[in-house]
């Protein structure tokens, strides 16, 4: 409310000044009454410079006559100006009318397409964190503090690593995994999460040090499922689609199922789709931890995979997404057994994604046996 | 609220924008004083709903409020005070909120000068002035909004990039825009003077003060971004022909020739076509940079903003000014009959001379900045221009300019005489010969090209005072002093600023004589930098409220005598691993011992950068001298529009007003 | 010299001046002008030794050699192909591996690049253009995710 009574304040406010001048009109001064006083002062110059020697008096003349003409022409000018009717009362009523209703006729509905009335200011000392994230920050500042003086503290940037990951510096987070290693060795662990961590920071990208973390990590433990995923995708990235779909397939084959094992069958479902096209980055590190759950106990990770697929869908909603994303929501919705919340969510993303999306909704919904609201 | 309320208020002022750009246009073609009346509210209006814009943008920075998108995405709650105000305009859409702002205020400038402005030129100059803040007030909200907001709101923002944490950053985007927004103003009159045709020496003292404003903030923008550079850096350069710098350089260059041009025709009513056109050429050369510098087209070490479909957002605008400007100026050409004749060697003659290098050095800046755009344009390859292209166009040109401006200032209206010109100098000329050779025995040996620069740019500065000097003694030394305060402030100003462009020169010709170190050291070495001997004393770690920092601690040394320590640093933010240099200089009368180093691997030696820069300081002096010059041409009362108060008065009696 | 002599002259003057500023202009962009080139392009021949040129592309992790005197050896990657470089100098504060970078510098006849500067940028997110470009190219760039992906 006190939104809309500012609104209105400065409406009126604006409007009443800019049309203040009609009450108290301002003193006409035309053109040839200024280039007038202009000369006039030119020609006080020129007496100056006469007087100080600086010209002589057969130049001051000749200026002068200059003067003269440009005075004669511009009187015209004005004459011929003047000699035009005059509406002037009839033109003021325009302009009044004009600002008076085009003033908020143009502002508020560009304001209500633009802007957000009603959203309160929050500033941050009047916020409570809900989910610690200032008290994270904090903390995260005070280990950084730390390590900054404690270089070799492994267990510091262990901590701080994920952390890193959750807040997206991902660079950061590759730099202390670095440590990690560099403090307390290798392990299949650590070099898988430097190397993901890699990724995330090229955008997707399996880069030559990624590519040797996991390489080193599987090394050590060959059967460990992550750092061979990565190892498939940068085959893919070097250019060899076949060798990566041959590694991914033999992936597959030793994984029980789960989370992990789809995650890998989407990959391959999209080498299908894609028919052996060229090689392109893979969608990155969205889904990536999917496949560290596979590491999990199998209770321990049925919860985490519904908070994450809660997390994502409170995302969704509130912040909208890709249709990859919605996408991703909706299979998990299904194999999580909740086809109602899918239902819900496929129609939200109806919503959320418009036209462009329908035909690829309505072929997500047929395959996953859906019914959403058309 | 108040993030709304200043959102609302921007959008109301596009509203309002768009009736002052009607309005008083319809006024001052009828000829309705009381419709162009409106136009000088209007404007102060504008300038208070942006101000209270801008006023709630800074609020929701100093209060970290993180539901507005702009605030999350360039600040942070740890960041220091007056990091989190300079952030407001550190980023794409808080700085197009100042532009408009700064247009706004040079709008309400002309409007509360007003009085002396006929009908006319104000109304139409007003409403020229509201089309450039309406299209860019539209392109704020509808391209670069700074008040969107976020649900649910972040905990945290994401920083300003630590490199523009500096004080200079504060500073330097608002004057340069200061500067570059200025020339709106001059181009709306020039606009304005086209559409009501009254393009006349009178018209060109009504430009006067503004074209003078926005020289002057050009001018001191373009030096403190050039310090700023020089210190922050930390390569030791003033001037890296950037495409950014070059966006800044190209204006000025008009600018300073409209600056000359205008006085031809305030003077003598000639050049009236070309001072004109270079009003709108100027302001479109600053489009183009704030096109260049938006839209990220250009690879530069500034682009902190790349976005090309807010360029082309831009471009539009661009292409929209400059096409109607310059249809405008194709359909009255013919109206503007030429003024007063003139001898090739005349003030006007030199005038025309300084305009034609200014022109054609501007020319040259545009293409070499241009020519890699068009290139890839056409072939898809991709080159770079850089300083040794500029060197070679832009300083061949601006030589023989520098030449000619003793002569200039002095060569009298209409004819001049040449010959009694030099003779009247042969003061300036004997002792800046004598200089010169002083100096050429100090420095030893170097590139002649160099000493010769040096020379010139003693001979304009001597020239220059010498010229005051010699127009307080006319008529004998009795009463000189009198007479020098007596001088008119735009012929003392003028002088001034052709003393600054000689010590400009003169700094600028003294880093070919600067020596340079690049090494490694160990604590307790020493390495020599002319006369100075530059000793490691130690290398410490530093930590600091938000980054960590290797400091390395140098004792300077003249003969025995030590005369000051440094501390250059390298600071490391923390968690970004994101290093900065902090550079430590010493500064002896204009010239300065400047050292950078590197980052340490071991802390047992650090590599490092260090300069003897003999009279490096005098590159930003020159510049801040010709702007203090402008100010008090600014000051001069013959100046102020309109006239001397005596003649302001007698109209009344003449004609009555209503 | 009559009135119209004297116009002549003062035309022929400016002519002189405009002439010789184009003749600069043109004669800068033969010769000053330096071209942009990826490591891919370099690989494919289309550098000859000893020719000035600006390489650019992304340091590739773990190449980077601090050695004694300030000299530093890195390799410039687009993706498929590598570039070894020299320096001698003070690195520029941005110059990080993994990020874009640009160095002007020419070839060795054993294909080496010894760069006389190296260029990083102002803003550790802001990739080079140039460099995204090239990139681009070879498939290793997604300007969309320049954001860094979220986490789930």
């Amino acid at each position: 409310m006190t939104l809309w009574i500012a609104i209105v304040v400065l409406t009126v406010g604006a409007a009443a000044l800019a049309l203040l001048p009609l009450l108290r009109p301002r003193r006409s001064r035309s053109s040839l009454e200024h280039a007038v006083q202009f000369y006039e002062s030119r020609r006080q110059e020129l007496e100056r410079q006469v007087a100080a020697g600086l010209i002589s008096e057969s130049e001051r003349a000749a200026s002068e006559a200059e003067q003269a003409r440009r005075l004669l022409a511009i009187g015209r000018q004005q004459q011929a100006a003047e000699e035009q009717g005059h509406d002037a009362a009839f033109r003021r009523k325009m302009a009044a009318l004009l600002l008076l209703l085009g003033l908020p006729l143009l502002s508020i509905p560009i304001y209500l397409r633009t802007g957000t009335p009603n959203f309160p200011d929050q500033p941050i000392a009047s916020r409570v964190a809900p989910n610690g994230d200032a008290e994270m920050a904090q903390a995260l500042q005070r280990i950084e503090l730390h390590l900054a003086s404690n270089p070799n503290d492994a267990r510091g940037f262990e901590v701080i690593a994920p952390a890193y990951m959750r807040l997206g510096r991902f660079q950061d987070a590759a730099f202390a995994y670095r440590r990690v290693i560099a403090i307390s060795g290798e392990t299949a662990e650590r070099l898988a999460d430097l190397g993901e961590a890699l990724i995330a920071a090229q955008n997707g990208i399996v880069s030559a040090e990624a590519k040797e973390a996991f390489l080193k990590a599987v090394a050590l433990d060959p059967s460990f499922a992550k750092a061979r995923f990565y190892i498939a995708l940068a085959t893919e990235q070097d250019g060899d689609a076949a060798g990566a779909v041959q590694k991914l397939q033999d992936l597959s084959a030793s994984l029980p199922e789960g989370p992990g094992k789809m995650r890998v069958e989407a990959e391959l479902d999209r080498f299908r789709a894609e028919g052996k096209a060229p090689a392109r980055p893979q969608s990155g590190p969205q889904s990536e931890a999917g496949r560290a759950l596979s590491a999990l106990p199998a209770d321990e990770r049925a919860k985490a995979i519904e908070g994450m697929v809660e997390s994502l869908a409170a995302r969704l909603s509130t912040q909208g997404g890709s249709f990859e994303e919605w996408q991703r929501l909706i299979q998990a919705r299904v194999v999580l057994n909740q086809r109602d919340k899918a239902a819900t969510a496929l129609a939200e993303a109806r919503k959320a994604l418009g036209d462009a999306a329908r035909a690829e909704l309505d072929r997500l919904a047929t395959s996953l046996d859906l019914k959403g609201t058309p | 609220m108040i993030v709304e309320i200043g959102h609302y208020a921007l959008v109301l002022a596009l509203a309002l924008t768009l009736f002052q750009a009607t309005v008083p246009l319809w006024g001052a073609i009828k000829r309705d004083s009381a419709l162009v009346a409106l136009g000088p509210y209007a404007a102060i209006a504008q300038l208070l709903l942006i101000g209270i814009s801008f006023a709630a943008l800074t609020h929701a920075y100093l209060g970290s409020d993180f539901s507005v998108a702009n605030v999350y995405q360039n600040s942070h709650t740890l960041k220091p005070l007056i990091y989190k105000w300079s952030g407001v305009w550190g980023n794409h859409e808080g700085s197009m909120l100042l532009w408009v702002l700064i247009l706004a205020l040079f709008g309400a400038g002309v409007a509360i000068f007003s009085r002396n402005l006929p009908d006319d030129i104000l109304g139409a100059t007003l409403a020229v002035q509201a089309m450039i803040a309406a299209a860019f007030l539209a392109f704020l909200l509808f391209a670069s909004n700074p008040f969107l907001r976020l649900a649910p709101a972040p905990f945290e923002g994401r920083d300003l990039n630590p490199i523009l944490q500096d004080p200079g950053l504060a500073i330097h985007p608002p004057l340069l825009y200061l500067g570059y927004v200025g020339y709106s103003i001059v181009f709306s009159f020039a606009a304005g003077a086209l559409i009501v045709g009254r393009i006349d020496a009178a018209f060109a003292r009504m430009l006067r003060p503004w074209n003078l404003v926005a020289w002057i903030t050009l001018t001191l923008g373009i030096a403190m971004g050039s310090y700023w550079a020089y210190y922050e850096l930390g390569w030791g350069g003033y001037w890296f022909w950037d495409p950014v710098e070059n966006a800044s350089l190209m204006p000025w260059l008009t600018g300073t020739a409209l600056l000359h041009s205008a006085i031809v025709m305030e003077k003598r009513e000639a050049l009236k076509i070309w001072t004109i056109l270079l009003a709108i050429i100027t302001f479109s050369l600053s489009l183009l940079g704030t096109f260049l510098v938006r839209s990220g087209v250009l690879t530069s070490v500034h682009a902190f903003a790349v976005d090309p479909e807010r360029g082309l957002f831009i471009l539009i605008i661009l292409i929209a000014f400059i096409g109607g400007s310059f249809t405008l100026f194709a359909l009255r050409a013919r109206a503007m009959e030429s003024g007063g004749l003139f001898a090739p060697v005349s003030r006007e003659g030199a005038l025309v001379l300084n305009n034609l290098f200014l022109a054609v050095a501007s020319l040259a800046v545009l293409v070499g900045t241009l020519y890699p755009l068009a290139l890839e344009g056409v072939t898809g390859q991709k080159i770079s221009v850089g300083p040794p292209f500029f060197n070679l166009t832009v300083v061949p040109l601006m030589l023989p300019l520098f030449v000619a401006i003793p002569f200039g200032q002095r060569l009298a209206w209409k004819r001049g005489d040449l010959l009694g010109v030099t003779q009247r100098m042969g003061l300036a000329i004997g002792l800046s010969f004598i200089a010169t050779l002083i100096a050429a025995y100090y420095i030893g040996r170097g590139p002649a090209l160099a000493i010769v620069a040096i020379g010139l740019g003693i001979f304009i500065l001597l020239a220059s005072l010498d010229e005051i000097r010699e127009r307080a003694m006319r008529g004998g030394t009795s009463g000189a002093l009198r007479r020098l305060i007596g001088l008119p402030r735009t012929f003392v100003a003028t002088a001034l600023a052709h003393a600054g462009v000689g010590i400009m020169v003169i700094g600028i010709a003294f880093t070919a004589f600067e020596k340079e170190a690049i090494l490694s050291m160990k604590p307790g070495e020493s390495v020599k930098l002319g006369e100075y001997t530059l000793t490691l004393r130690g290398i410490a770690p530093y930590t600091g409220p938000n980054y960590t920092s290797t400091v390395a601690r140098f004792s300077v040394h003249d003969g025995t005598r030590e005369v000051a320590e440094l501390r250059p640093a390298k600071r490391v933010y923390i968690g970004r691993q994101m290093p900065t240099s902090e550079v430590g200089r010493h500064r002896v009368g204009f010239s300065e011992v400047y050292v950078a180093i590197g980052e340490t691997s071991d802390g047992a030696h650090v590599d490092l950068r260090a300069y003897w820069k003999p009279f490096v300081t005098l590159i930003w002096l020159g510049p801040a001298l010709m702007a203090l010059a402008g100010l008090l041409s600014l000051t001069d009362r013959r100046l102020r529009v309109g006239a001397p108060r005596v003649a302001a008065r007698r109209p009344e009696r003449l004609e009555p007003a209503e | 010299m009559t009135r119209k002599q004297k116009r002549l002259a003062i035309l022929g003057g400016f002519g002189l001046v405009l002439v010789s500023a184009l003749a600069l202009i043109l004669t800068g962009l033969r010769d000053q002008i330096v071209f942009f080139r990826a490591p891919s392009e370099v690989v494919a021949g289309k550098v000859k030794p000893g020719e000035a040129f600006r390489l650019g592309g992304l340091v590739e992790q773990g190449s980077v050699q601090r050695e004694p005197n300030q000299m530093v050896r890195f390799r410039v990657t687009d993706g498929p192909n590598t570039i070894a470089v020299t320096y001698q100098g003070l690195l520029p504060d941005l110059f990080r591996e993994g990020q874009g970078v640009v160095a002007e510098g020419k070839l060795d006849a054993s294909g080496a690049f010894t760069a006389s500067t190296v260029l990083a940028r102002h803003d550790e997110n802001y990739m080079p253009r140039e460099v995204a470009d090239a990139l681009k190219k070879q498939g290793h760039w997604q300007p969309g995710k320049a954001e860094g992906a979220p986490k789930p």
